[in-house]
């Protein structure tokens, strides 16, 4: 009874082998013959992938894939949650995409559009969009603006479309009640609500907060990306670049006016150092106003020492002007079945999915219906969701790509410049005189 | 290659005599003649696709497949003449062509066939049927375990014929465990799975696999016994073949996935290639620029510092540690694995707790020191020294001191990475110092005793000499982790961009990682790549020189 290893190890190698293709379902799409319990028609294997901001979020896409797969429309779909850190998720993707080997359907943050539509990584499916009756006006134009655009002339064209955007988001000002009141400033939600919420008076709360706050308290933290410093900008009636995104406008008066007062909360001492992570601070009783996106509310939801809310942003010179932020559902260039693959990102982007992925607290729904608005508003806490809906809709610089640049390029050389500033390294008049020029020595609008 | 005949027949030397020809062992060596001809061919149309740009490839892929099909053509054309005169050379070039075959044209038939993607699932199949393998598992070891009472029980016992019944039991269990795991494996829908794969492609996959079985069937005639007689083999040389094919899983393993990859940055690092779409040659310009950019010479700056600073740190206070606890303390060894805990620990797991322990604001570094400075000011006299500080360990580029702030100098950023790296290498430092030191003889410190040698002298003067080379090889792993350093600095600059803050904690690799994944740029990333691997080799070799010096010496 003498048996050859090979005899056994080869035919259960191959047998688990043949198993395994049986499973391909997450393999890229393909089509097969399977009757459904409603209806016999082809159902087409999808694999999608998104970034969760938590594990949560994560489980609730899952759920939701598992949902869609469940209505019998024609769709089996593998969910895959990308890392909730942003690089890995972008590593991993543009490795993927090298190999040819991304899922169908996945999401990518705004500012990448333009270099995956260039690179025809993704598909303009807005032909299946519009048999599918996915309706882009539905959707916030910020993020549109960048969405429907001819690739080669870097000019709007509503024959093209490269993504619907899974959610938007903006800034508000994450507020320490108690220590407002222990402080004795003026709140700054009453403020608003009054319209005295000017840049002067944040840095007066600012102020109160650090001296009258306790000892090592802050009245402002925020971070040091470049969100944070271009609110400021974008307040004051500057902005990064000109009308047609062709241009470094950083430099101009409005715009240095801006980084000048932003510069001035932390020389003034009311700031949290800049480039420290203000979040734990905030979250340690130690920060009056913490300046963070929507997706910060989960975290703050495990606050149990004190009370918290959220303000709008401070007026500046011109009103309105948060960020809107905002990422898309894009179609693989590569999918065997477009029509498939946009179907699947209208059931993603519906407003049920949308109110279902809200409700968590991290996002705000990317679909412009007072329904949608509604819902969210009754998300809380915090109690004043209002501000974010404020945010999103009082004249909006909505976050997008350079069609005619090079974002990472700008973001990098910007940066450099601004933290160079931010740390006395050089002075406002230096920074006026070579951002502009660092900028196009790094070929960002190239 | 499991099919293939093991050298289990000795080859004779060169005297032995040919094989008889009626066995058909002519017509075998023809085959294998033509079949190089069929493989010149093969690697003809390659070539002729690829010069016709019929095949419309990026100008990378076009050129390697290029260059596979001109060796194709040429290799299996030059084996026909050593295989005519029968020389020994033939056999093993026929071979190693033949298994290349093998490999080549049995990896694009399973990506016809699909079966990578299969591959990705395996784990998925393994678990769906996991209970039914167990059962097979489990009336095998039966079956062995009831083998073996039967033999011990000896021929022709009671004992003996129960074994027995019960050895068959177990493999009934076994076979109808199979049959249950088969049933649940689903094979059918995977056959039909393959299927629908060669129908997509039949000519394709039926050219493959002619070339795989025929090049496998070559192959074995080439390695068989008949064949190292036919061409004169003698033991070593075949001895020698038999080692390479131990050697080739290995061999293959490293080519595919480490030299490979690294052939690949090199070609690459002279193109221009964003990763996505198709690379354009541009010489050395990658190089040319990565040499000037102001960046690179600031990443290497800042290295230079760093390693100035955590080579002497980890090295040294690993040194002090593990002399400190080579004693027989009760305890000692519970200090070591103490010790050694930061080095296996996950490095973005500590480096996240460090960045906590850092923070301005709410960090437990500057807390302890307001609170020694409340102790100061409480003790001493003289000018109150602030009972409250806000170092920006994570975000202050500024050279600590009140030393002039310029380029070259190091930051108080990069002064922190220096802890965390210390802190995260001391641990194992430590360990390999601990074992030199269990390595020096006894005899040499009894023998300092007695010439009157007091604690440091015999430290000084035995230790350090016979610690010699493990100071080295703790010193030169100790340099290239410090030229690779990322993890620590990624981990430690979230949410801020990496070698915040501006760039005071820029690495040669950090740098790379921004060119490649940040800014798309992955030729300049693999100049980069390349310009620091031969840093670090000349570093590494001077340190060796060094070395050999002084043992010389």
């Amino acid at each position: 009874m003498r048996i050859r290893k090979s005899l056994v190890v080869l035919p259960l190698g191959t047998a688990l082998l043949l198993s395994a293709c049986a499973s391909t379902s997450g393999s890229g799409s393909s089509t097969s013959a399977t009757p459904t319990a409603s209806e016999s028609q082809a159902t087409v294997e999808l694999r999608w992938r998104t970034r969760p901001d938590n594990q949560a979020e994560a489980d609730v896409y899952k759920g939701i894939s598992d949902q869609i797969t469940a209505k019998n429309i024609g769709l089996k779909l593998t969910y895959e949650a990308g890392n909730s850190e942003g690089s890995p998720y972008q590593d991993k993707l543009k490795t993927e995409l090298s190999a040819g080997t991304a899922p169908d359907v996945f999401w990518i943050p705004g500012t990448d559009v333009a270099d995956f539509a260039k690179a025809g990584l993704i598909l303009n499916f807005a032909d299946q969009a519009s048999a599918a009756g996915l309706n882009p006006a539905d959707f916030y134009e910020g993020p549109m603006s960048s969405l429907q655009v001819n690739p080669t002339t870097g000019q709007p064209d509503t024959t093209y479309l490269w993504g619907i955007p899974r959610d938007v988001s903006t800034f508000a000002l994450y507020l320490n009640l108690d220590l407002i009141d222990k402080a004795g400033a003026e709140n700054p939600i009453e403020l608003a609500k009054n319209g005295q919420w000017t840049w002067d008076k944040f840095q007066e709360v600012a102020q109160t907060i650090t001296d009258k706050g306790g000892s090592g308290v802050k009245g402002f933290g925020a971070n040091s990306w470049w969100a944070n410093y271009g609110y400021f900008i974008n307040s004051a009636g500057g902005g990064f670049w000109n009308a047609e995104k062709t241009q470094c406008t950083l430099n101009s008066e409005q715009s240095v006016a801006g980084m000048e007062f932003f510069k001035g909360l932390y020389d003034s001492g009311v700031a949290v150092k800049f480039g420290e992570d203000s979040e734990p601070p905030f979250k340690a009783g130690k920060v009056g106003m913490f300046m963070n996106g929507r997706w910060a509310t989960p975290g703050s939801r495990e606050i149990k020492d004190f009370n918290w809310d959220v303000a709008p942003l401070p007026t500046g010179a011109a009103p309105g002007k948060n960020w809107q932020f905002w990422g898309a559902y894009v179609v693989n260039a590569k999918t065997k079945d477009p029509a498939a693959a946009v179907k699947l990102v209208q059931e993603l982007t519906s407003v049920e999915v949308q109110n279902e992925i809200s409700s968590l607290g991290a996002n705000i729904p990317s679909r412009k219906s007072q329904e949608a608005i509604d819902a969210f508003l009754t998300y809380t806490p915090p109690s004043n969701n209002q501000a974010f809906v404020d945010g999103i809709q009082n004249d909006p610089v909505a976050e997008g790509p350079l069609w005619q640049g090079n974002w990472p390029a700008f973001d990098k050389a910007s940066n450099d410049t601004i933290n160079s500033l931010m740390n006395d390294q050089i002075t406002i008049d230096e920074y006026q005189s070579t951002i502009c020029q660092n900028v196009d020595k790094a070929g960002a609008f190239e | 290659m499991s099919t293939v005949a093991p050298p289990e027949a000795a080859p004779a030397p060169a005297a032995a005599p040919p094989p008889a020809e009626h066995d058909g062992f002519r017509a075998r060596l023809r085959f294998v003649q033509a079949w190089h001809l069929v493989l010149a061919l093969a690697s003809a149309y390659v070539l002729a696709n690829i010069a016709a740009g019929v095949w419309a490839l990026d100008s990378l892929p076009r050129t390697a497949l290029g260059v596979i099909g001109a060796v194709g053509v040429a290799a299996n054309l030059l084996v026909l003449w050593p295989i005519h005169r029968r020389r020994h050379v033939a056999r093993a070039f026929s071979f190693t062509m033949l298994y290349g075959a093998i490999l080549g044209a049995g990896a694009v038939l399973a990506e016809v066939l699909g079966l990578y993607e299969g591959l990705d699932l395996f784990a998925g199949a393994f678990q769906a049927a996991f209970w039914q393998l167990v059962i097979v598992g489990v009336g095998f070891a039966w079956f062995v375990v009831a083998r073996r009472v039967e033999r011990r029980a000896g021929e022709g016992s009671a004992g003996a014929a129960s074994a027995r019944w019960l050895a068959r039991a177990g493999l009934v269990v076994a076979a109808l465990g199979g049959v249950w795991w088969l049933i649940a494996l689903d094979i059918p829908a995977g056959l039909r799975y393959v299927w629908d794969n060669i129908a997509a492609s039949p000519t394709q996959a039926l050219v493959l696999a002619l070339i795989t079985a025929g090049s496998l069937v070559a192959a074995r005639f080439m390695w068989s016994p008949d064949a190292a007689l036919y061409f004169r083999a003698t033991a070593k040389q075949s001895d020698r073949m038999v080692g390479w094919m131990y050697l080739s899983p290995n061999l293959v393993g490293f080519l595919a996935f480490f030299a490979f990859p690294l052939a690949f940055s090199l070609v690459i690092s002279f193109f221009d290639w964003d990763g996505l779409t198709s690379p354009s040659f541009v010489g050395g310009a990658n190089y040319w620029a990565t040499l000037q950019d102001p960046l690179f010479h600031q990443s290497l700056t800042n290295i230079f510092w760093f390693m100035i600073m955590a080579v002497p740190l980890s090295v040294l206070s690993a040194l002090i540690l593990a002399v400190l606890i080579h004693t027989n303390y009760p305890g000692v060894k519970l200090f070591r694995a103490v010790f050694f805990v930061p080095s296996v620990a996950g490095v973005i797991g500590v480096t996240l707790i460090w960045k906590g322990l850092f923070n301005a604001q709410t960090g437990t570094i500057n807390w302890s020191i307001g609170r020694v400075g409340e102790w100061v000011n409480a003790v001493l006299p003289g000018d109150p020294v602030p009972e409250r500080v806000e170092i920006g360990w994570l975000s202050d580029p500024s050279v600590p001191f009140g030393l002039p702030q310029v380029w070259w100098l190091p930051s108080i950023a990069l002064i922190t990475v220096v802890i965390v790296f210390a802190w995260a290498q001391f641990g194992f430092n430590t360990v390999l110092f601990s074992a030199g030191l269990q390595s020096i003889s006894k005899e040499l410190y009894e023998a300092a005793e007695l010439d009157g040698a007091n604690s440091w002298q015999r430290f000084r003067n035995v230790t350090i000499p016979s610690l010699r080379s493990t100071t080295f090889f703790v010193t030169a792993t100790t340099v290239i982790l410090c030229l690779q350093l990322f993890d620590i600095v990624y981990a430690l600059n979230q949410p801020n961009p990496v070698g915040f803050p501006n760039n005071a904690t820029l690495t040669p690799v950090v740098y790379l990682y921004q060119l490649g994944f940040q800014q798309n740029a992955f030729g300049l990333a693999s100049a980069v790549a390349w310009v620091l691997f031969i840093l670090i080799f000349f570093f590494t070799l001077a340190q060796f020189r060094r070395q050999r010096a002084e043992v010389e010496g």
